[in-house]
């Protein structure tokens, strides 16, 4: 009796699928290359075995190969073999799901971390995070930018009572390794972190992801206030407790700090300041 | 039935040319994007194809539809490719005749179906639900198969004209993929070409392969060999002038190199159209294919 399209549609996904491919797969189920050529045809130039195989190695390399685009430098740090060795282990818990091919190592950083590569470097999934983080703020939704001339153009009142909006294509990461260290040198000469604690920011520019340390704790201050929508005034409010700063000087500070955040991007225009008038 | 529109000849958008066509007058007629990596809320990838737009004509290639999966159809992957059809305005959109997905896995891959009543009328109801929630005819891709099934009771040309029967989609029609299949399952690609319903091809895909010794294996990361140069003319001969692609994905050359085999492509369809016409008003018979499956051909 003819298998159902369901049938043959299991047993092709399960062999293509396994870890060791196809053949190792058949054992596993208890079956062999004979019952194989019952659903698929073999010929004496490829039995039914080696010609599934072809899509078994299709699967695993794809997906390998756009796992060592995301992560170079992970992949630069543990080299070809762990690498290859750490995906397959990866698909064996996270089996792609999303039609996207760009989803497929979105649950990297979380599985190394219970990964024996990641448990004996532990600095590893930190550094897979910050790299993934960079590939997924790459094609998140755009937004209109704050101006520094909308933000200079703003009167003192209108100043403090504004509310800051951070772009939603940035993230904050808390490393406890110094990652920013590493970023360039491990793709050429892979190097380990130090055990540095280190904030980073990490925001999409002109279409490019970059990412910078913040060692400002009034910034970093201003930064964990932002996410949440606060206004000027409590912006620098945070910085005074944080800071050593004379209240003449803080309005300045916090400027410049904003300053930045409009140049780097950061900042999405409020929605009662008009683009080219005067509030 | 031909409904979709002769937008001449084009080549894919990918990550390396991106500035360049989204800048600068270059000379193909329109660009095919895979769908699914425009699928993204925003950045550079939607900012390019937005500008690539206003310059020309833009079609939607998808791979990741399923339709021959036993899965339920994808409710939010035919949003997103909605809702991404409605800002690009595509001239068409296509995905192939193949499955990708199993018990709410994929694996990104084009897998080859059993041609058998069965999966025949589980893939026209899919299509049939998938132009419906989209509004409009798509085109279906043959894809490069490595394995065949026992049980497939039709040939894959067979089994592509039905769908197109039951279901009034058209067909892209993969020149070099009925070259690979062809050559992997002994199959005449000549009889392929004209089991295909003339009217139903709405567009034409070209690209290159490497040759594993055993089989031949659709990579798109060479350049587009002899052989297929000359399914491509008898394919031209049965169909006329259909919309054709230079497909590339890996390797990818200079632009001017895809660009220069896209003028190929027009040259070999301008030359092997008047051929026909000549022949047509002088009343001649068709000549013998000239192309082979031979391997390197």
């Amino acid at each position: 009796m003819p298998a159902t399209l369901r049938d043959v549609q299991a047993l092709f996904y399960d062999l293509v699928t396994a870890p060791e491919g196809v053949a190792p797969g058949l054992i596993a189920r208890g079956q062999s290359g004979r019952d194989l050529e019952a659903v698929i045809r073999g010929d004496q130039r490829m039995s039914a075995v080696e010609r599934l195989d072809v899509y078994a190695n299709m699967y695993f390399y794809r997906i390998l190969d756009v796992l060592r685009e995301e992560y170079p430098r992970v992949l630069a740090l543990v080299g070809d073999a762990a690498f290859h060795d750490l995906v397959t282990d990866y698909l064996l818990v996270h089996r792609p799901r999303n039609p996207s091919l760009r989803e497929a190592g979105a649950l990297l950083p979380p599985y190394l971390a219970r990964h024996a590569l990641g448990v004996a470097r532990p600095w590893l999934p930190q550094l897979a995070h910050l790299e993934r983080t960079h590939r997924e703020l790459f094609d998140d939704a755009d937004d209109e930018l704050l101006s520094l001339d909308a933000l200079q153009s703003l009167s003192p009142d209108a100043f403090a009572t504004l509310a800051v909006r951070l772009c939603p294509t940035h993230a904050v990461l808390d490393s406890a390794y110094s990652l920013s260290g590493i970023w360039t040198a491990c793709l050429s000469e892979p190097v380990e972190p130090e055990a540095r604690g280190e904030l980073l920011l990490v925001w999409r520019a002109n279409f490019e992801v970059r990412h910078r340390v913040i060692d400002d704790a009034g910034e970093a201050a201003m930064l964990s206030l932002a996410a949440g929508g606060a206004t000027m005034s409590e912006l620098c409010e945070a910085m005074t407790a944080r800071l050593p700063i004379e209240a003449g000087d803080l309005a300045g500070r916090a400027f410049q700090i904003l300053a930045r955040w409009v140049d780097d991007g950061l900042l999405m225009r409020a929605a009662d300041i008009k683009t080219g008038e005067s509030t | 039935m031909r409904d979709f529109p002769n937008i001449g000849h084009g080549i894919g958008l990918r990550p390396p040319h991106f500035a360049a066509l989204a800048s600068e007058a270059a000379a193909v007629d329109w660009v095919e994007v895979i769908s699914e990596n425009f699928m993204v809320a925003g950045g550079n990838p939607r900012a390019v194809l937005r500008k690539v737009r206003e310059r020309m004509p833009v079609v939607l290639h998808g791979v990741s539809l399923s339709l021959g999966s036993v899965d339920a159809l994808d409710e939010r992957y035919l949003d997103a490719l909605d809702e991404l059809a409605h800002e690009v305005q595509p001239a068409w959109i296509s995905d192939h005749l193949c499955w990708s997905s199993f018990g709410g896995h994929t694996g990104h891959d084009l897998w080859p179906i059993p041609f058998t009543e069965e999966a025949l009328a589980h893939i026209s109801t899919r299509v049939l639900r998938v132009q419906q929630r989209l509004g409009r005819r798509i085109l279906v891709e043959n894809v490069s198969s490595y394995l065949q099934f026992v049980d497939s009771a039709l040939t894959e040309w067979e089994f592509l004209a039905e769908l197109c029967r039951r279901t009034d989609c058209g067909v892209l029609l993969d020149v070099n993929n009925v070259f690979v299949s062809a050559y992997n399952h002994g199959f005449s690609a000549q009889a392929f070409l004209e089991g295909i319903p003339v009217d139903r091809v709405g567009q034409i895909h070209l690209a290159g392969h490497r040759d594993e010794g055993t089989h031949l294996l659709d990579t798109h990361d060479h350049p587009i060999c002899e052989g297929v140069w000359n399914l491509y003319r008898a394919a031209v001969e049965r169909f006329g002038a259909v919309p054709t692609l230079i497909e590339r994905d890996d390797e990818i050359p200079p632009l001017a190199e895809l660009i220069a085999e896209s003028r190929m492509a027009a040259s070999i369809e301008r030359e092997v159209c008047a051929s026909r016409e000549r022949r047509l008003a002088a009343k001649a018979p068709v000549p013998d294919a000239e192309w082979s499956i031979a391997r390197g051909a």
